[in-house]
């Protein structure tokens, strides 16, 4: 066994299907038959694909979307990411691959499930569940459990292009036939004729204040946010302005994270889906681990080096995680560190305890 | 090893009388008695002419007599008598060490005696406020390092697995510990917002439903361990300084006295803001205490061998943020202090 393998496992695609023209789902079973592993509904799996022409090796990470319950399979939903409108540049490699490439049968190697952005389970509040685009994906999964449990008033609020690019519309409506704490709200920026006459949104343009006032009860709400960078500034300000709490207010970039209190906006906005390749966004370090081969930029999410090479599938080893052990040491081949937890023992020159340190700029490590 | 400059209990004051004492601290032997006007002395336990300790000779009004030959000594460690020979030899005396009563305790100093200052000896705050009760507490010995017994007190983490029967419970506590290092010593503590109150605790607090709780670890430099726990109705916690007028404090204290690199001896007490004169309030804790402290002391005893027996390297996990910390800090201390011992050209 390799030192950084980490927990890869493979799986087998067992269901392809299109939930819209942009968005297909990806059903993966474990290879061995057994059962997947449990997940708290809002987490995410991270794919890999092997290096190939180019020589690098691709992560990617998407939003579990099926019940908590079904323990048969995982399904992510994939958007396909063509490449941003007037640029000459090549569309979304790992999405375009998934969909173009992968059918079923087909083994993928994914970590188990992760990620802090879940539902809060022991807490009887009302729910908010607010999504733009493929940000509905976690949604799914939460509306799914909320569903099941039937004791917490949920209000589950989309917002998407027009009924063509509404994903999941027929699965949530029946869970919502069916449960009766969970209720729906779409609006469409740009409806079809087909939608109007079908009577398929509640209402057109961009969610705003007023639309959210006009029929949200007043209550003690969490919520629950994920979707293009420019519509969780917008729904964050909106939220806040309903006196919402910040505590109450959880969230999940699909890229890298920006800004989302200032009111400034983020350059993010530009391209509503970046991705972690996308090129820079705000700042961000490029942090090397150049025994595994590969380049990530940092994300603010993580709170330490070691968390971060975690979640890429880069298993260094620890002990304590508190700084006090050195266990985590490890040579920096480039770059520098700082500290948000001072070691216990000097590292030494050229060295740095990765579980209590962040990347000050780029950095190479020995990992 | 130890840091000697400053002040450990040596005894209970109850633990030392008209009787030769003998006792071990920091490695060395010392006999403890009182003068006949009731001040207490601490001696080095050891007659300058064959070494016979002195607790093992005869204690007259104002002096310590060898059981071998009679050489007589006063509370500060000079001979008074030699009666074989009639002149007293003037090398004829034993190291008297300073020694302060306080807290119903024996306070004695290890280092320098001319740097014993009793300003410098722990405080306890309302120390003799009436409005406090404190229990009788006790002394135990356990076969381990003192360090070992720091570690513990900077742990909250063992009161699942170590006090299943006494406190159970507490150590499956999410809410973080905070870790704060200064030159008095270390704290690991948390807040914990809108808990129920544990059944161990309830029926002393004053008031009913939930509480804000405080759990506060501490050790002070050279070994003392200060555990202090406040239950305070919902929405008042959050501040150890100032206090809702219902809450409850508890305080207990623990003095810890190296005896030798694998010995230690422990004393505490407790000191609560309630009730000052119920007895069965008093009991019930010296008796919940007593059992925690032998559940820790089979524990640590049992550490002491194991890490001695070792035969692979021991893990440090993030339980001991909080004691390593400690430990370090120490350790700096005593370098200090070996340091400046070898600058002023001293032992
Ligand atoms: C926690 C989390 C959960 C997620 N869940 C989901 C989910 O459920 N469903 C989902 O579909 N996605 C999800 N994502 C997003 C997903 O991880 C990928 O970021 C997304 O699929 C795009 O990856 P890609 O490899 O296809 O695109 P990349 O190759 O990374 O490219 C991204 C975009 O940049 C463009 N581009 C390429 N080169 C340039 C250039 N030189 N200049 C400018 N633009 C360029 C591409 O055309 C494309 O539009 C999630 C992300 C996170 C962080
Ligand atoms: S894991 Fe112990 S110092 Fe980093
Ligand atoms: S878990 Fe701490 S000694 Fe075993
Ligand atoms: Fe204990």
């Amino acid at each position: 066994m390799q030192g950084n393998t980490g927990d890869w496992q493979t799986f087998q695609v067992v269901r392809k299907k299109h939930e819209t023209e942009m968005i297909a789902s990806f059903h993966l079973a474990p290879c061995d038959g057994m059962d997947v592993p449990t997940f708290r509904p809002g987490q995410f799996l991270t794919v890999r694909l092997p290096a190939g022409e180019g020589g690098v090796e691709l992560l990617r990470t998407y939003s579990i979307s099926s019940p908590p319950d079904e323990r048969r399979f995982f399904r992510i939903s994939v958007k396909r990411e063509p490449a941003p409108a007037g640029l000459s540049v090549p569309p979304g490699r790992v999405s375009t691959h998934l969909h173009d490439h992968v059918q079923v049968g087909q083994n993928l190697t994914i970590l188990p499930p992760r990620g802090d952005f879940v539902l809060s389970e022991p807490s009887q509040r009302s729910v908010l569940l607010l999504s733009g685009g493929v940000g509905l994906t976690p949604m799914v999964a939460m509306a799914h459990r909320l569903a099941a449990q039937g004791t917490r008033r949920t209000w589950f609020i989309h917002a998407c292009e027009n009924g063509r690019a509404h994903a999941f519309r027929d699965e949530v409506a029946s869970l919502a036939a069916r449960a009766a704490n969970l209720r729906t709200y779409a609006c469409y920026n740009r409806p079809d004729p087909a939608d109007r006459e079908a009577g398929a949104f509640d209402a057109e343009g961009l969610l705003t204040a007023e639309k959210l006032q006009s029929f949200l009860p007043i209550d003690d709400y969490e919520c629950y946010l994920c979707g293009p960078p420019g519509f969780m500034q917008a729904l964050y300000a909106t939220l806040i302005g309903l006196g919402v709490c910040e505590q109450q207010i959880h969230y999940e970039f699909f890229g890298p994270a920006s800004v989302l209190k200032s009111g400034k906006t983020s350059q993010g906005e530009a391209n509503a889906t970046a991705s972690q390749a996308a090129p820079a966004v705000g700042a961000g370090a490029i942090v090397t681990f150049a025994r595994s081969g590969f380049s990530v930029r940092w994300d603010e999410r993580y709170n330490s080096i070691l968390e971060f090479a975690e979640a890429h599938g880069v298993s260094p080893d620890f002990s304590c995680r508190a700084g006090v052990c050195s266990t985590c040491r490890c040579a920096l081949r480039s770059g520098a560190v700082t500290y948000f937890e001072e070691p216990l023992a000097e590292p030494g020159a050229g060295m740095a305890l990765i579980c209590c340190s962040r990347p000050d700029g780029d950095v190479t490590l020995d990992l | 090893m130890f840091l000697r400059n400053c002040w450990y209990v040596a005894a209970h004051d109850r633990g030392v009388g008209r009787a030769l004492t003998p006792t071990t601290i920091l490695d060395e032997h010392i006999v403890l008695f009182r003068t006949a006007d009731g001040r207490p002395v601490a001696l080095e336990d050891a007659c300058p002419h064959r070494k016979l300790p002195l607790s093992k000779g005869r204690l007259h009004d104002a002096a310590v007599e060898c059981g071998y030959h009679g050489l007589a000594f006063d509370g500060t460690g000079h001979c008074v008598a030699a009666p074989t020979q009639g002149n007293i030899p003037p090398s004829a005396r034993v190291r008297s060490y300073p020694l302060v009563e306080r807290y119903g305790m024996v306070w004695i100093w290890m280092g320098e005696p001319e740097m014993a200052d009793p300003a410098t000896i722990f405080s306890v705050p309302n120390d003799g406020d009436p409005a406090w009760g404190r229990t009788h507490g006790g002394v135990m010995e356990l076969d381990c390092n003192y360090l070992y017994v720091t570690d513990n007190l900077l742990d909250p983490s063992h009161v699942a697995w170590v006090h299943v029967s006494s406190f159970a419970g507490a150590g499956t506590e999410s809410q973080p510990l905070k870790i704060d290092v200064s030159d008095r010593g270390v704290v690991v503590s948390r807040w914990m917002m809108d808990r129920a109150p544990p059944p161990y605790y309830g029926p002393m607090l004053r008031f009913s439903g939930n509480c804000d709780r405080l759990q506060h670890y501490e050790v002070v430099f050279p070994s003392i361990g200060v555990n202090k726990s406040i239950f305070t109705p919902v929405g008042t916690g959050g501040s150890a300084e100032i206090l809702d007028p219902r809450a409850f404090v508890n305080i207990s204290y623990n003095f810890i006295t190296p005896i030798t690199a694998k010995r230690s001896r422990y004393f505490w007490y407790q000191h609560r803001n309630t009730d000052p004169l119920n007895e069965e309030i008093t009991r019930r804790m010296d008796d919940g205490a007593l059992a925690a402290f032998l559940e820790d002391r089979d524990i640590l005893n049992a550490v002491q061998i194991g890490m001695d027996e070792a035969r692979t390297p021991h893990l440090d996990l993030g339980l001991d943020a909080g004691a390593l910390r400690f430990r370090r800090a120490l350790q700096r201390l005593i370098e200090a202090e070996a340091t400046a011992r070898r600058d002023s050209g001293s032992t």
